[in-house]
């Protein structure tokens, strides 16, 4: 396969973080290789470096040692202006903890990527978004005066504001019910599908785990599995 | 910046207590500020106007403090010496001096004992020459008139001028030089006539003596004489002055057609000598007071107690006829008939300031009474009771009195607003306040314009070295302003350094909130890196939310500053009126300047206090901020 196809690359990714004089080591480099259009689930228990992984791949973090290529691009090399485009254009980041700007409402927090990216033309963009995600009538609602589900939607919906590449999310249904999640894991599946966006999803949920086209199972910093979903369990 | 606008908007007003608070503070600060620099700005263009409307370069005065005397000249109160009439025609002589006037100032206490009707004795001519600024309002106005269907006073609308100045009329005196060379100075107020028995015949028929009756046409000439006690006149004695300019001092009696002239030298030899009236230019009566000074004039009668010297310049006229036989010539040519004895016991004329005439409700033609306190010295009587004999005795002992008078007066005209002090006086003709308030010869300033200021200095010196001027004392308007600027200043300084402090507080007080306000959003800043907000986007959000809060705290503290400035002004004419002086008109001014220079500095304040925070803000790793904020 060419490099081209490959949305994420990482060979011997290792992250270390220091606590208190302590070493912990989130990720024992690992090998992965994520193809471009891909829906990916992570799972594996707390403390397992989902996060982490997220973290480097969504620029947020450095990694310690091995290296990690992100759309043809070798993350270590990146200086702080690189990273934060790479994060404005190429990755959405969602959260389990939905973090909406609590001040400003639906449609603002869409736009807010938009803004900082200084697309001001594409603002329409994030009206379609929160129409395809089905909250047109929630618009001008601030997010205290939305359900979880409806702020994860939007979430997402921020999240591809600026048509990234590949959307990171890290526990996306932690804080909904079955029925959200469910809904969640939907819409993530139908970008993946009509929208070609790559995702990494990280869950504790194995039933929604293998909505994805993919499973890596990660156990204390190593990869434990990594399985193809052939037939979908429903 | 427009990108950051709403949600920089959105974040303060979620903190909106806090908010408020850090703008109420740059807001004082920025207030006491702009009331400084107000007070500062209107203070001085207060004091150039007030002194700028002197009209006069400098002040001749007599000797005493000159901080006291400027704030007598500018303010028209404080305690006051005098100096004499005289002294303006010395000090006329010098060829430096390009105007002259001489002023009067008499404060009248009014009669509930607060404030003071300021009253200037002005002479017309000359003032009106230095101050031109002094002009008659104009401007539709009622006026009281006389109706003379009625002889009712009415009110009349006019559209016009308020008035005018005092009635033009012809106060110098003439000069009627009589054939026995006699010189009759006054005022000639009117004709007459009077028959003389030129001679007494018998008649050899009837055996009764005839008397001839020759009817005499007469100049009436109004003397404004003065009595001397004669306890208090040591001699009496004349001057000769021949019209070669030799004068001599002794006995001078007029003969047919010469005068006799006794003279004593030192060893007290006498010496007659004659002189023929053609050699004579004029005589002139001279009293000798005990004090050694000496009165020249016309002994015009004599009784048995008093002298009575004619003396233009004096008040309380003494009118004599002068028959025309015996003049030779006038000084001003014809006798011409003066009005100015039927002013004289009229209403005395007087032009008000602007503010006067307001607050009095006064229009012209209106009769004006001014009722004052006057402190009067009066000896009094007292029985007491003696410590040593224990007896009763009585003492005399001299105490202050207040004695209330009114003084009366005709409004002739109303001045234009001049936004100094001069809208607060009352003018009148100098002679007229000299005579009504009992201040003969007197003046308290002489105002004088130079034809070169450069020659301020030898100008100065010639005065203070002319010992016949006396005890004077020249005051330069500009080294006046000079003083008072001077103590401004120095206390300027010092409440600058308290508002500078006030603004170090606030910029100390804002950085605080700001970087307190970016700790608490650490997450969401995290957050907003992590959906793609750079560095510089961070920082200048965050700065952008001190700018909005510095420039509010601007907005703020100018409003309270023109809002309050009012009540400052009140606060600093209390203070200061009880230590002298304090101009007229706006103390505290905002100019444009004032007030687009301090919200920049309120600004400026902003880009500075919000440097650290918004870097503070802006170096923090994305990961680290969600993770801290979880």
């Amino acid at each position: 396969m060419e490099n081209n196809d490959y949305a994420v690359r990482a060979e011997k990714l290792k992250k270390v973080y220091h606590l208190y004089k302590e070493e912990i080591v989130a990720l024992k480099g690992i090998y992965v290789a994520i193809k471009k259009g891909e829906f990916v689930s992570i799972m594996g228990p707390s403390g397992a470096g989902k996060t982490t992984f997220l973290n480097l791949v969504g620029c947020l973090d450095k990694h310690t040692e091995g290296s990690l290529i992100v759309l043809c691009a070798n993350l270590a090399s990146l200086n702080e202006r690189q990273l934060h485009n790479m994060r404005r254009y190429h990755i959405g980041f969602v959260f389990q903890e939905f973090f909406l700007i609590k001040e400003l409402t639906a449609l603002e927090n869409i736009q807010l990527p938009i803004i900082f990216a200084n697309k001001y033309k594409n603002l329409p963009w994030a009206q379609y978004l929160l129409e395809r995600i089905g909250l047109k009538n929630r618009m001008n609602h601030l997010p205290k005066e939305l359900s979880g589900g409806e702020m994860q939607r939007v979430a997402i919906a921020r999240a591809l504001a600026n048509k990234p590449d590949i959307l990171l999310a890290d526990e996306p249904t932690g804080n909904l019910d079955t029925k959200n999640a469910q809904g969640i894991y939907d819409l993530l599946r139908q970008l993946c599908n009509e929208e070609k966006i790559t995702i990494i999803a990280a869950t504790h949920n194995v039933k929604l785990a293998y909505l994805a086209d993919r499973v890596i199972h990660l156990r204390e910093g190593n990869i434990e599995k990594d399985e193809q979903v052939i037939e979908r369990r429903v | 910046m427009r990108k950051y606008l709403n949600l920089a908007y959105k974040s303060l007003y979620r903190r909106k207590i806090r908010s408020f608070l850090t703008i109420g503070g740059v807001g004082v600060a920025v207030a006491v500020l702009v009331s400084l620099l107000g007070f500062n700005t209107g203070y001085r263009k207060a004091l150039e106007r007030d002194v700028g409307g002197m009209g006069y370069q400098l002040l001749v005065t007599a000797k005493g403090c000159p901080y006291e005397l400027a704030t007598v000249a500018l303010a028209g109160v404080g305690s006051l010496r005098y100096l004499t009439d005289d002294t303006v025609a010395k000090i006329k002589e010098d060829p430096e001096v390009a105007e002259i006037t001489p002023t009067l100032m008499v404060p009248l206490i009014k009669e509930e004992g607060t404030g003071f009707y300021t009253i200037w004795g002005i002479d017309l001519d000359t003032y009106a020459r230095l101050r031109p600024m002094m002009k008659i309002a104009k401007g539709k106005h009622k006026e009281k008139v006389i109706d003379p269907a009625t002889g009712n006073e009415v009110e009349k609308e006019v559209d016009g001028p308020m008035g005018g100045w005092f009635k033009p009329r012809e106060v110098k005196p003439d000069e009627i030089y009589l054939k026995n060379s006699r010189v009759v100075k006054g005022l000639i107020v009117g004709e007459g006539e009077y028959e003389k028995v030129t001679s007494r015949e018998l008649n050899p028929v009837t055996g009764e003596f005839e008397e001839t009756k020759k009817t005499f046409k007469t100049v009436k000439v109004m003397l404004p004489s003065r009595l001397y006690k004669k306890s208090e006149v040591t001699g009496v004695g004349g001057i000769l002055t021949l019209r070669d300019g030799t004068q001599i001092r002794g006995d001078i009696s007029p003969l047919d057609d010469t005068f006799k002239a006794v003279t004593r030298d030192a060893q007290g030899t006498e010496q007659q000598n004659t002189y023929s009236k053609d050699q004579v230019l004029r005589v002139e009566d001279e009293l000798t007071l005990q004090d050694g000074s000496k009165v020249l004039g016309v002994i015009m009668n004599e009784t048995n107690e008093y002298y009575n010297v004619g003396d233009i310049e004096l008040a309380y006229p003494n009118t004599e006829e002068v028959s025309l036989d015996l003049v030779k010539t006038f000084s001003n040519g014809k006798p011409k008939i003066t009005d100015y004895y039927k002013h004289f016991k009229g209403e005395t004329e007087i032009v008000l300031g602007w503010e006067a005439a307001q607050t009095g409700f006064l229009q012209v033609g209106q009769k004006l009474t001014l009722k004052v306190k006057e402190m009067t010295k009066q000896k009094v009587k007292e029985k007491v009771i003696d410590p040593v004999s224990g007896k009763e005795k009585e003492i005399e002992r001299e105490i202050e009195m207040p004695v209330f008078n009114a003084y009366k007066f005709k409004v002739m005209g109303i001045l234009e607003r001049s936004g100094s002090k001069d809208d607060g006086f009352y003018f009148i003709q100098l002679e007229e306040a000299q005579r009504i308030f009992r201040r003969y010869k007197m003046l308290t300033g002489i105002g004088i314009s130079l034809h070169d200021l450069a020659k301020l200095p030898m100008f100065t010196d010639r005065i203070y070295n002319r010992k016949e001027l006396g005890e004077t004392q020249v005051i330069s308007l500009a080294e006046v302003k000079g003083t008072i600027l001077n103590l401004v200043q120095t206390a300027k300084i010092l409440v600058m350094s308290v508002a500078f402090i006030a603004i170090f507080v606030s910029l100390i007080g804002v950085i605080n909130t700001i970087l307190m306000s970016v700790f608490e959003r650490t997450q969401e800043i995290g957050i907003m890196k992590a959906i793609g907000a750079s560095n510089m986007d961070i920082f200048k959000l965050i700065w952008l939310e001190t700018i909005i809060i510095c420039a509010l705290g601007g907005i703020f503290g100018t409003l309270i500053a023109i809002f309050g400035g009012k009540l400052i002004e009140k606060l600093i004419r209390a203070v200061m009126s009880k230590a002298g002086y304090v101009p007229a008109g706006e103390i505290v001014q905002f100019t444009p300047q004032i007030i687009i220079g301090c919200f920049l500095g309120a600004i400026i304040l902003g880009i500075l206090s919000g440097i650290w925070p918004a870097y503070r803000a802006a170096k923090m790793r994305p990961i680290e901020a969600i993770r801290r904020g979880e």
